[in-house]
């Protein structure tokens, strides 16, 4: 197989598709799209539920019609994509190896990269979870896959284990599947996930729910038959110290960029978000390597994700076209009090750019800042009424606003101050 | 008289509603910060409403499922009730994306339709 690629997207989900369709519409004409799996669109598929698209369409899609909308577009450019088909390798100077089943190895050389390979789940690994390792333990993605795809339930009295949108998500499905979940636990004195998923899957289904607790042992033999946990900083009551009775265990305990190819790639990555550090045009610190969506950090929204893929696909373009080069590297974005990361990491100051940011803590009455490091200048400021960790913040700085800056070696800090932290969970 | 507290899930803020109800009628309403809030928590206090999204069985063993929704929201208490409906129901491919598997679900006015295409006959082109 020998083709001539112009932009290589790996990974066929929403942010490569996002991007495929972006750099086709500024002008690219071979583009291929990678994917691993039998199909495109990612996890959308057993997304069954609606919540989608409500800002990319002002529409509430569920996941199988906003994927269905962007393949369509995808159809139409006539772009090309591989499924079933693996990428093992990408070197700094972008010399891609792939596989699959019909045509053996595959050797390509695009001019640009999109990498756009998405987010894994936590597992009970990598929270530390004590007990007995039995049947019935669950990643909240994979018990979404059995019962919207597979048609299994994985058990008819369940624990979830955090209080992340898709685990609020797959108590409601489990109820509504005629299945009992006993609890929600989170760690943190406040609901992981959307607002409205509080609402509408805890809430409308009376799922009690445990704030501030913590899971100190799964138990059960075979099969899980119970979970304890312990108030953080609590003692040995029985207010602090709960049994839960269950047979089923799921966890929704966070996300992470998956990024085996970055890293044999030379990619430098965030400490915090796990992902590619990008510039304002989501170039990465490898000229010609650009990235978008969950791989460079976990977003809030799947319209979110496309956005971000469409930013790199329009620059893998214009890097192709010559219009752009090497990474920004002249102002670096940093995190200050109050924010927890901000995407991206460097910006030129000389255009208008957003930056995506989400704060550590829910505060009502905070002020978002953004500070010239070098002459203590406010270059923008904004009160907002909430601020919650799980919903991502966006600024827009404008061109004028960044005049004084200096275009060399400057540096902002953006930070959330002020309000109070009784932001409502 | 009584008070009742309904979180309104429509943007970010998440406004704690109160509803002060007078045997029945709504008397007083504050704590919502929009028109959107207000009119939320109006519905939520008489009916409120869902969509309603979940799976049907096909007659096909390679996809034993097919993704469903309701076109529009329809009464919260329905929900169970058209799982009960929807749980008995078996589609056989092909199936459109769109096509209407359960008209006017129990007696809601509202139609359940699929969210996904399955025909068989053509798979790498399905979406």
């Amino acid at each position: 197989m020998n083709m001539p690629v112009d932009v290589l997207v790996i990974g066929g989900g929403p942010a490569g598709i996002a991007a495929a369709i972006k750099a086709r519409e500024n002008g690219v004409e071979n583009i291929l799209i990678v994917e691993r799996s039998e199909e495109l669109g990612g996890l959308l598929y057993q997304c069954i539920h609606n919540g989608f698209g409500l800002q990319y369409f002002k529409e509430d899609l569920t996941g199988p019609e906003y994927r269905y909308r962007f393949i369509q577009k995808l159809k139409k450019l006539k772009i090309n994509y591989l499924l079933k088909t693996m990428v093992l390798d990408i070197t700094h100077d972008r010399q891609t190896l792939l596989m699959n089943d019909t045509e053996g190895v595959i050797r390509l050389n695009p001019k640009a990269i999109v990498l756009a390979m998405g987010c894994r789940e936590r597992t009970r690994y990598n929270i530390f979870v004590p007990g007995t390792r039995p049947a019935g333990i669950f990643t909240a993605g994979t018990a979404q896959r059995l019962i919207n795809v597979e048609g299994y339930i994985p058990g008819n009295r369940v624990v979830i284990l955090g209080s992340g949108d898709i685990g609020m998500i797959m108590a409601r499905r489990l109820i509504l599947e005629g299945a009992k979940v006993e609890a929600v636990v989170e760690i943190l004195p406040y609901i992981g996930g959307l607002i409205r998923n509080e609402v509408q899957c805890l809430r409308d289904f009376d799922i009690p729910f445990f704030l501030g607790y913590t899971t100190t042992e799964i138990y059960g033999l075979r099969k899980v038959e119970g979970v304890t946990i312990s108030k953080i900083g609590g003692d040995s009551s029985n207010e602090s110290i709960k049994d839960i009775k269950c047979n089923t265990v799921l966890l929704s305990v966070g996300l992470i960029p998956e990024n085996e190819l970055s890293l044999n790639a030379g990619i430098k990555l965030d400490s915090v978000t796990h992902g590619p550090v990008v510039d304002e045009n989501m170039q990465t610190n490898i000229p010609g390597i650009f990235a978008g969506g969950n791989v460079v950090h976990v977003l809030d929204l799947v319209d979110n994700v496309s956005r971000e893929g469409e930013i790199a696909g329009l620059n893998a373009a214009k890097y192709v076209l010559g219009e752009i080069s090497s990474p920004v590297r002249n102002i670096k974005i940093k995190a200050g009090d109050g924010i927890r990361y901000v995407v991206p990491s460097y910006i030129s100051g000389k255009k208008k750019v957003n930056l995506y940011m989400r704060v550590s803590e829910p505060r009502e009455d905070a002020t978002i800042k953004v500070v010239d490091d070098t002459k203590q200048d406010c270059l923008y400021e904004r009160r907002l009424a909430v601020t919650r960790p799980s919903e991502m913040i966006k600024i827009t700085l404008l061109k004028g606003r960044m005049d004084s800056l200096d275009k060399e070696c400057g540096s902002l800090t953006v930070s959330c101050v002020g309000g109070n932290d009784n932001g409502k969970s | 008289m009584e008070k009742v507290k309904i979180i309104c899930p429509i943007c970010p803020l998440a406004c704690n509603v109160e509803l002060t109800i007078d045997s029945g009628n709504i008397i007083a309403i504050k704590g919502f910060k929009c028109p959107k809030g207000k009119e939320y928590a109006l519905q939520e206090y008489k009916c409120p409403k869902r969509i309603l999204t979940t799976t049907v069985r096909t007659t096909d063993k390679t996809r034993p499922l097919l993704p469903v929704r309701t076109a529009g929201p329809i009464p919260k208490k329905l929900l169970i009730p058209c799982m009960k409906v929807l749980a008995g129901k078996v589609v056989s491919p092909p199936v459109t994306f769109g096509q209407v598997i359960v008209e006017n679900i129990m007696g809601s006015g509202v139609n359940v339709f699929a969210t996904r295409e399955f025909i068989p006959d053509n798979l790498e082109n399905n979406f």
